[in-house]
């Protein structure tokens, strides 16, 4: 299991709960579930990559589109294609249309993002029409890096620390997403500033030593990539239930799971749309563990 | 207004008939250890002059001019009977022998007390003996309450390794705790695995399910009435036990000879031995200490100072600490007026808090609840046929929803605290327990609560009063928009409410074993634990009613068949109840509620109902002895957008309460195989916790999503378990003051494991989706000795 830090207090406890369970114990079991209709799934990510010297061209953009699946089916995902996908700049009316690429992704090349600007989303399909909407907000950057032992949960582990300095004028809503080279999946975090408006945020990246799956802690040599996602409130709000979620396996103090609602509404009536149109402005970096 | 005039109408008529006769009055004790008696019958045998014993051991007896034979009798003792000629009003106190000498006489001798009582009409109530309590087969060796009243028909709890219970399809937050009258926010230790009562320390326990008496208020399911023992008063005695995971202590014994008695009980488990991470610097352990002493003042008056403190802690090293716990204290005064009034006025004050420290944030974060509270209670014993309680109740309290500090310089964190909130409740009753006709008896009752919030903080002000508001574009409950804020002066009641509880109980009895009994009772609840977990935790929060959040109001309805036969054999008593709740609040998707200044963001207000048939057949005597009890019920709630818009939580439609058990069976038994053996057994079936489960599944952001349907449509597998007990009793001089027993269990025998919760995620290896279950306890064999001394 990957750990990371967490700047909600809560999460935190009912993890730290479930660990203190005595002879608990957990094994994976079958279960008989109701499957629901397939229904279409907007991944609309659009990310403006910056850098220290400011923001850099993000004029390619990628949407993806596909239809949910029973939830234990091990299918390849089904594509959708033959979609109308429109990304419209809400002051100046200007659209852009992204060219189906026949693999369920919907791409274009002369997007144009513009800060504190919104942007709405529009998609055809199936005869329904689906449209959200999300705003570019200012990004923040990883002010520097590096790596520690003694830090972290497992003071036998190397962990990246990083520093992110936060705009004491705005209420700043942050998403992590954490890539070591190799592994099949990436970790993500959300945090607000809430507890720590204007101060000099230092976070770490941990990959805990977990006998129960065969995931290696970090090791001199991994290549770590750390995204630094600035989102907007409805976002992390999405966000926050989705990994809440995600990340409840195991955990007796979970809240009970809901429907997740995204901002792809179906303006057709019928059911909306899973998944997510948002904007965001994000600062990569690239870490080679010493 | 009406059921006040006809409560007083009812009391004139009694009164103004009160014939000339003669009162005996007194107390009753135990003559091994001067403990007061609670529930003893005295009674005039060939008569149907009888009362028993209240909780302080008073008793009031008035009959005409006559001679009677005397007789008192209570479960477990001797019965003791005296001719008296009653020419005169007469103090008597009795001593009663515990006939503990065999054990076997103890068994086999018939019990009055053990029989369901019939005749008088409180109904949904339950008396268990810290004795009783102690047959019971237990994980781990630890006799607890909480675990044993869940073994009561209408009785269970949120699952394994879950605090707190639930009474007729109710929350945990529903239930009054109180232990010597003091409120006990928090029953568990180490999240439920143990019940803050130390099982040496109790003298008895009474669960009131429905039909709660006006004197107790405040909550809307039930009232779990803990009382601590006195303290002997004829002895120095030591009782102790060492168990696997724990081990406690208590002495007790006279101050001052005839006048004052103590009592000090400590409990502690060891450390390390919860956790599964048990490297050296972690730990986890709770330990309590129980105290009382009393003093008599004279014939008409008793002092009594009792209290307990409790703590939890664990500590993962470096990382987390987290410390929590109970603490309380109680000043009582016994006062008699004359024969057939009796006083008691007590001063009481309780705290909850918590404290967590995250170390590598370098956080530290505190919240508490705490109370003072003041009551006078007075009992009139005014005839064979009538008997007042009246009384009035005030309660202060504060609230501290958290407080966050940076524990170093160079911590990230900000200090923030959240706004304190303080309330006032009041509460003033009159209850009559009317013997109507020779078959008829009522108990009827009006309690009247009062309940100002009080200010000493902001309130923020939102645009059209909505607090949450629906948006409609992205299908979210979220925070209204805030207009201004309000500063409310400490001396200000920001909002106040009152409520009318009127209750009522009649039993009309078929014949000598047999009655009917119905119930109602109208119970307000001005407190409410925030908790969107489906178990409560030990961080969660308690907030009080004000502006935003209305007080729970519960009505409930209940009706009964009571039947004790083969000779108080066996006893059957078949209840039914529908209750339902008002302005029971719940959470809006994703809500966040720790940390939260602004809790009236996070919630919308809705009902809850339930209702139920339960069943209890009872074995009393013979060297089998125990119950089946059985539950049918249903507990549902629903939470409409209302005035914030929307269709509100769960889509507006009802749906399971996470409490909501089908069925529930409970078999407890003991039996008494010799001298030296004896064995207990406990099955127990449960149609499994409603949850949620997803019905599809989609790629997001390189992440399996689950896609949830209706909360709570689903259900884990059923729960069921056996545990089995042998308490073996050495060879011991009669006259040895030392006794010693070792008593072995096993829990959950073969080894089910039963999901605590079963959740669903993707496995990180492998990246495919997968349910994993978490199951708490397997087959746990255990071991302790017990003591006395």
């Amino acid at each position: 299991m990957k750990a990371m830090k967490n700047l909600y207090i809560k999460p935190w406890l009912y993890t730290v709960f479930a660990m203190v369970l005595v002879s608990s114990c957990t094994d994976v079991v079958d279960v008989e579930l109701e499957d629901e209709t397939p229904n279409l799934v907007i991944e609309g990510s659009l990310d403006w990559s910056i850098d220290e010297n400011g923001t850099l061209d993000g004029s390619e953009q990628t949407i993806t589109l596909s239809m949910s699946t029973p939830y234990f089916s091990q299918d390849e995902v089904t594509n959708v294609t033959g979609a109308s996908v429109v990304v419209t700049n809400d002051s100046t009316g200007e659209t852009y249309i992204f060219q189906d690429q026949n693999d369920g992704t919907y791409y274009t090349n002369t997007f144009e993002p513009v800060e504190n600007q919104t942007f709405t989303l529009h998609v055809e399909y199936d005869g329904e029409t689906y449209e959200g909407s999300d705003t570019f907000l200012p990004g923040s950057l990883i002010e520097y890096y590096g790596q520690s032992t003694m830090g972290g949960f497992d003071s036998d582990l190397i962990e990246i620390n990083f520093y992110i300095q936060d705009d004491a004028t705005l209420e700043n809503f942050y998403l992590e997403k954490f890539y070591r080279h190799g592994d099949l999946l990436n970790s993500i975090e959300t945090f607000s500033d809430e507890f720590v408006n204007g101060n000099l945020i230092n976070d770490f990246y941990e990959i805990s030593d977990d006998d129960d799956d065969d995931i290696e802690p970090l090791q001199p040599g991994d290549v770590v990539d750390i995204y630094l996602y600035s989102i907007t409130e409805n976002y992390f709000n999405y966000m926050m239930i989705l990994l809440n979620q995600s990340e409840a396996t195991g955990n007796p103090f979970a809240s009970i799971p809901v429907a997740l609602q995204g901002n792809c509404k179906n303006i057709s009536g019928g059911k909306d749309a899973y998944g997510y149109f948002r904007t965001t402005q994000v600062h990569k970096i690239t870490y080679t563990v010493l | 207004m009406k059921k006040l005039l006809f409560v007083t109408c009812c009391l004139l008529t009694v009164l103004v008939y009160g014939q000339e006769s003669y009162t005996i009055s007194g107390s009753i004790t135990d003559a091994s250890n001067g403990e007061t008696v609670y529930g003893a019958s005295i009674y005039l045998e060939g008569t149907t002059y009888g009362v028993t014993t209240n909780t302080y051991g008073f008793y009031s007896l008035t009959a005409p001019e006559g001679t009677y034979k005397l007789v008192i009798s209570y479960i477990g003792y001797e019965q003791v009977s005296q001719e008296i000629v009653l020419t005169a009003d007469t103090k008597l106190n009795f001593e009663i022998q515990e006939s503990s000498m065999a054990l076997e006489e103890v068994v086999l001798t018939a019990d009055e007390n053990e029989a369901t009582n019939i005749k008088t009409p409180q109904m949904s109530v339950t008396t268990l003996k810290t004795e009783t309590i102690k047959k019971i087969p237990v994980v781990l060796g630890e006799v607890d309450i909480i675990k044993s009243i869940q073994l009561l028909p209408g009785v269970s709890n949120a699952g394994e390794g879950a605090g707190g219970f639930n009474v007729r399809g109710g929350a945990a937050d529903q239930n009054l705790v109180l232990l010597d009258e003091a409120i006990i926010y928090n029953t568990s230790h180490l999240f439920g695995f143990f019940s803050v009562f130390n099982a040496d320390a109790i003298k008895d326990l009474e669960l009131y399910k429905g039909a709660i008496p006006a004197q107790f208020g405040g909550r809307v399911s039930s009232v779990l009435d803990v009382r601590q023992k006195d303290g002997n008063n004829k002895n120095f005695n030591l009782t102790g036990g060492i168990g696997v995971v724990s081990s406690r202590l208590a002495a007790e014994g006279p101050l001052v000879k005839d006048k004052s008695s103590f009592l000090l009980a400590g409990r502690g488990s060891y450390a390390h031995l919860f956790l599964k991470i048990a490297d050296e610097p972690n730990t986890a352990y709770f330990y309590d200490v129980n105290g009382k002493v009393n003093y008599q003042l004279g014939d008409r008056d008793k002092l009594y100072l009792s209290g307990y403190y409790g703590r939890d802690v664990m500590k993962i090293d470096g990382i987390f600490e987290n410390n929590y716990g109970n603490i309380s204290g109680n000043l009582r005064w016994n006062h008699v007026f004359n024969d057939k009034l009796f006083s008691n006025a007590s001063l009481i004050y309780s705290k909850y808090d918590y404290q967590v420290i995250i170390d590598f944030v370098e956080l530290d974060w505190i919240a508490s609840i705490d109370n003072y509270n003041f009551k006078y209670d007075l009992k009139y014993y005014a005839n064979q046929n009538l008997k007042l309680n009246a009384g009035i109740s005030s309660i202060y309290y504060n609230f501290n929803p958290g407080e966050v500090m940076p524990t170093s310089e160079s911590s990230a964190v900000n200090y923030l605290q959240l706004d304190e909130k303080r309330a006032l409740e009041h509460g003033a009753y009159i209850s009559a327990e009317h013997k109507l006709t020779d078959k008829l008896t009522a108990l009827y009752g009006l309690r009247f609560s009062l309940f100002s919030r009080l200010g000493g903080q902001n309130l923020n002000n939102y645009a059209n009063d909505l607090p949450v508001v629906y948006n409609e574009t992205l299908g979210v409950y979220e925070e209204g928009e805030v207009l201004s804020e309000t500063y409310y002066d400490r001396g200000e009641t920001i909002e106040s409410y009152n409520n009318f509880e009127p209750r009522l109980g009649l039993s009309y009895q078929l014949n000598d074993d047999t009655s009917v009994k119905v119930g109602y009772s109208r119970t307000a609840q001005y407190l409410h634990l925030l908790s969107n977990t489906q178990a409560v935790t030990p961080v969660d929060v308690w907030a009080p009613s004000g502006k935003f959040i209305k007080p729970q109001l519960s009505d409930q309805f209940s009706a009964g068949y009571f039947r004790n036969f083969a000779g108080n054999k066996y006893s059957l008593e078949v209840e039914s109840f529908y209750k339902t709740v008002d302005n029971r609040i719940d959470y809006v998707d994703g809500s966040d509620l720790i940390g939260n200044n602004t809790i009236e963001t996070e919630i919308l207000s809705g009902e809850a109902r339930a209702y139920g048939l339960e069943v209890l057949l009872k074995k009393n005597k013979g060297n089998l002895t125990g119950w089946i009890a059985y539950t049918l019920s249903k507990s549902e709630q629903r939470t409409p957008g209302g005035a914030s818009g929307g269709l509100g939580i769960n889509n507006g439609n009802w749906y399971n309460t996470s409490y909501d058990r089908t069925h529930d069976l409970s078999v407890t038994g003991s039996y008494y195989l010799s001298k030296k053996w004896s064995l207990g057994a406990n099955l127990i079936f449960q149609t499994g916790r409603p949850v949620t489960y997803p019905n599809g599944q989609y790629q997001y952001e390189g992440i399996s999503v689950a896609n949830y349907a209706g909360r709570n449509e689903n259900r884990l597998p059923a729960y069921h378990r056996i545990d089995l007990s042998a308490t073996y009793t050495p060879n011991r001089k009669p006259d040895a003051r030392w006794k010693g027993e070792w008593v072995f269990s096993i829990y959950n025998v073969y080894n089910r494991y039963n999901a605590a919760s079963i959740t669903f995620g993707q496995n990180q290896a492998t990246g495919v989706n997968e349910a994993v279950r978490t199951s708490i306890f397997g087959a746990v064999p255990s071991v302790s000795y017990n003591f006395k001394f």
